[in-house]
């Protein structure tokens, strides 16, 4: 950590390069993709075809279709052939319209040994468009640690190793920034893509994206967090990715029709100006401004998902987390995001882990983060989840699945599965801040029990069977994950839609495919299983069409325009959908409609789903959810909603719970919840052109046009 | 009884929308209201009564992280 910019500089040494003179960007895209491997150090260039475009259109689409391409059905995300694969869209990159810089990145998981996609800010995906690649494939594994450098205002790629301790992303990111830009003022056209050593030492490894704060002359650091995509990384020996690119404009993505784009982002723009302070208040207090209402609506996770609120929330309400935040102005990890989610916590004085004493820029927290961090362990301080969150970040490991795996430890301690002895003597109790604290560095620096909760929840319930016995059905019971990865931060026990939103998902239970909790829950706007199914289908086409265009899905439902209130489907936020529609037209010159869309969306949402099937997974077994997912596990559980549940068993079961014992009574509404998934399950399949395994039909994939040879060998061979 | 959401709850005197939102513990900014399928704007809910045997919707105009 000690060596200067200077000696760093000084340790460069090119392993390999190559030049190119950047594509033009026509109509958002490059047209071009680069290749690395790094097993030869290969560098090389690839055409960005045309039915890739109609097919994938970009973003996570390219990143499924390059990955399909690159990997066997046998291939293991440790083998060498597995791929990282980073895109934005053909929208990433515009300035005009909000939320328009993401980047998808695409592996295969170490937690649920299939594919993973996660989505992020900062400026990577769009500079590396700009620099002439829609997108980056890294494959292979280099024999030590080396750094990729692309240069899009030279036209120039190397591949290099040098003295750079990839232990702390925050540090990474400030010393490459300091040495790849070529002045203070470039800085801000420098982006790294790091991790730091809990990637090397956990399954849960992230990636931090930069972006450059010129306010606060630092690097700031968003976050590809779902699926130990980091772990992949540096199992790839890679240290960091670097892009240079200082010419970026209004015009940089070359729209069909720029003026079109510029009258939409305005619109938006206004909306946010005028409305946002009395909405959600992203300016002000970004996604933490969920944690008041989680509480309020007994949907904030508390105790391993157990509870939906507790009295001490207040302590960590969506005000206490604003107050920390120390910018007074609207933050944004794209250029021209006047929704401004970003938030930061400045001059932050560390307690804790080999840090202590420093006073750095924390990143956050967002509402993951604080409900993971914070109230799903039963710790209700908001400077340890500030500290919680730095040190997942600098490490590299994610806060979502670092607060359900610690969540999770701790309902495993309290219930004698684990003990001291096992534990190396951490008190993993609800509520123990210092405990869950020193487990993050444990996991950051791959060290005693930390070794083991950094294998995430699956393989940890395995664990504690195998090793000590531990009763099976309990565990599968509360470790809150799905397909292998874990659950992200709502409580999702009284809205069935929910839990098909978490379960039934391609990659996991991220809430990014479907977050259906009020429409059901609270609205009553799904009261049959035809209406969830449909919302399960609509939702999640919808929202994976953000991922191919390289765009945030915040502007789209956290502000809402004024025409919602005469809207005939306000939870559509129609307006919005429709700004989408305008730009993408806009963009690419092409004319789609909102319908389109959805089917652009299904195209690539039933090719994930098929990837999943080719590589042993995607059918009814792997949506299966944890009863702690559906419903009251434990006693206490059902007692501490006696009144909701006992009303339940009454007007939906048809049984009277007067004179039935608490064990009764929890079993009962088993049989009832877990039979409601199971019909769920069935109608959505159904929506999504399924069969009643999970599997798409023949006649569906052909309908969308993704019936290529593989894509059906790979289904028939399941059918 | 008055519905709100499909949930019955006891009709008290003197019960406005707002009031009404209070003992539903509906805290959330975003929330559309209409009752029997009369909107009501925001600015009338301290002051619009709801009447007995009312069915109630208030839409939270949230779709989440």
């Amino acid at each position: 950590m000690g060596i200067t910019t200077e000696e760093l500089r000084a340790s460069r040494k090119v392993l390999a390069e190559f030049d190119y003179e950047p594509a033009e960007i026509e109509k958002g895209y490059s047209g071009k993709s680069l290749y690395i491997n790094l097993t030869d150090l290969t560098i090389k260039p690839k055409d960005i075809t045309e039915q890739m475009k109609e097919i994938f259109i970009g973003g996570k689409g390219f990143g499924l279709w390059y990955l399909w391409n690159a990997v066997k059905p046998s291939t293991k995300w440790s083998d060498p052939e597995n791929e990282i694969v980073i895109s934005s869209g053909p929208i990433g990159g515009i300035t005009q319209y909000p939320g328009s810089g993401k980047s998808l990145v695409v592996t295969l998981s170490p937690l649920t040994n299939s594919v993973m996609d996660s989505n992020v800010g900062g400026y990577f995906g769009p500079y590396l468009k700009f620099s002439g690649w829609d997108a980056l494939e890294v494959q292979g594994k280099a024999d030590q640690d080396v750094v990729v450098f692309i240069d899009g205002d030279r036209g120039k790629i190397t591949i290099e190793k040098m003295e750079l301790d990839p232990g702390a992303s925050h540090l990474v990111s400030e010393q490459l920034t300091d040495m790849f830009a070529e002045s203070e003022k470039d800085k801000k056209n420098i982006s790294i893509v790091s991790t730091g050593s809990g990637a090397d030492n956990t399954l849960i490894g992230l990636l931090n994206f930069s972006f450059y704060d010129l306010r606060r002359k630092a690097p700031r650091l968003k976050q590809a967090g779902r699926g130990g995509i980091g772990t992949v990384f540096r199992e790839k020996n890679l240290a960091a990715l670097v892009v240079r690119y200082s010419s970026l404009s209004g015009r940089s993505n070359n729209p069909a029709d720029p003026s079109t784009i510029a009258k939409t982002g305005v619109k938006l723009a206004r909306e946010i100006n005028k409305f946002d302070d009395e909405q959600f208040r992203m300016r002000q207090i970004g996604t933490a401004n969920l944690m008041t209402p989680m509480n309020d609506y007994d949907l904030l996770p508390v105790n391993n998902f157990k509870f939906g609120s507790h009295e001490d929330a207040v302590k960590i309400s969506s005000d206490v987390l604003r107050s920390k935040f120390t910018q007074n102005m609207p933050d944004g990890c794209w250029v021209g995001c006047a929704l401004s989610c970003c938030k930061a916590v400045d001059n932050f004085e560390l307690k804790t882990g080999p840090f202590k004493g420093d006073k750095v820029i924390v990143d956050g927290p967002e509402y993951e983060t604080a409900a993971g961090l914070g109230s799903n362990c039963g710790i209700f301080d908001p400077d340890h989840i500030i500290e919680a969150n730095f040190y997942c970040d600098t490490y590299g490991i994610d806060t979502i699945s670092t607060g359900t795996i610690t969540a999770f430890a701790m309902e495993c301690y309290e219930n004698g599965v684990i003990n001291k002895e096992i534990t190396g003597g951490l008190e993993l109790s609800f509520g123990s801040a210092d405990a869950a604290m020193e487990l993050i560095h444990q996991m950051g620096q791959g060290r005693g029990f930390g070794k083991i909760a950094g294998l995430g929840v699956r393989r940890m319930k395995h664990f504690f069977v195998d090793e000590y016995g531990a009763d099976e059905a309990f565990l599968e019971d509360i470790g809150m994950e799905n397909k292998g990865l874990e659950y992200s931060q709502y409580q999702a026990k009284e809205s069935l839609a929910q839990q098909g939103g978490y379960a039934m998902t391609n990659k996991g239970p991220q809430h990014d495919e479907a977050w259906l909790i009020f429409m059901d829950m609270v609205n009553k706007q799904l009261p049959t299983f035809e209406k969830k199914a449909e919302a399960l289908h609509y939702f999640p086409m919808f929202r994976t069409w953000f991922g191919l265009m390289g765009l945030c899905k915040l502007p789209w439902n956290d502000i809402i325009p004024e025409s919602n209130k005469d809207a005939d489907r306000p939870e559509l936020i129609p307006e919005h959908v429709q700004n989408y529609v305008d730009i993408f037209n806009a963009v690419t010159g092409k004319q789609i409609d909102k319908d389109e869309m959805i089917r652009q969306s299904e195209r690539v949402y039933n090719f994930q789903r098929v990837f999943n099937l080719r590589l042993g997974f995607g059918t009814r077994e792997h949506d299966a959810a944890p009863y702690r997912a559906l419903g009251p596990v434990t006693e206490e559980e059902y007692e501490s909603r006696a009144e909701r549940y006992d009303n339940q068993l009454r007007d939906d079961v048809g049984i009277n719970p007067e004179g039935m014992s608490t064990a009764d009574k929890v079993k009962k509404m088993r049989e009832y919840r877990e039979s409601r998934y199971e019909q769920l399950i069935d109608v959505v399949y159904k929506r999504r052109g399924w069969t009643t395994n999970g599997i798409p039909t023949i006649g569906h994939l052909c309908e969308l046009g993704i019936d290529f040879p593989e894509v059906i060998e790979t289904v028939k061979n399941k059918l | 009884m008055v519905s709100v959401n499909g949930i019955e709850i006891e009709w008290q005197e003197e019960m406005t929308v707002q009031k009404l939102l209070q003992i539903m513990n509906y805290t959330f900014p975003m929330i559309v209201v209409t009752v029997n399928g009369i909107p009501v704007d925001r600015a009338q809910w301290p002051v619009y009564m709801v009447p007995d045997k009312s069915v109630v919707q208030a839409h939270h105009l949230i779709a989440g992280g």
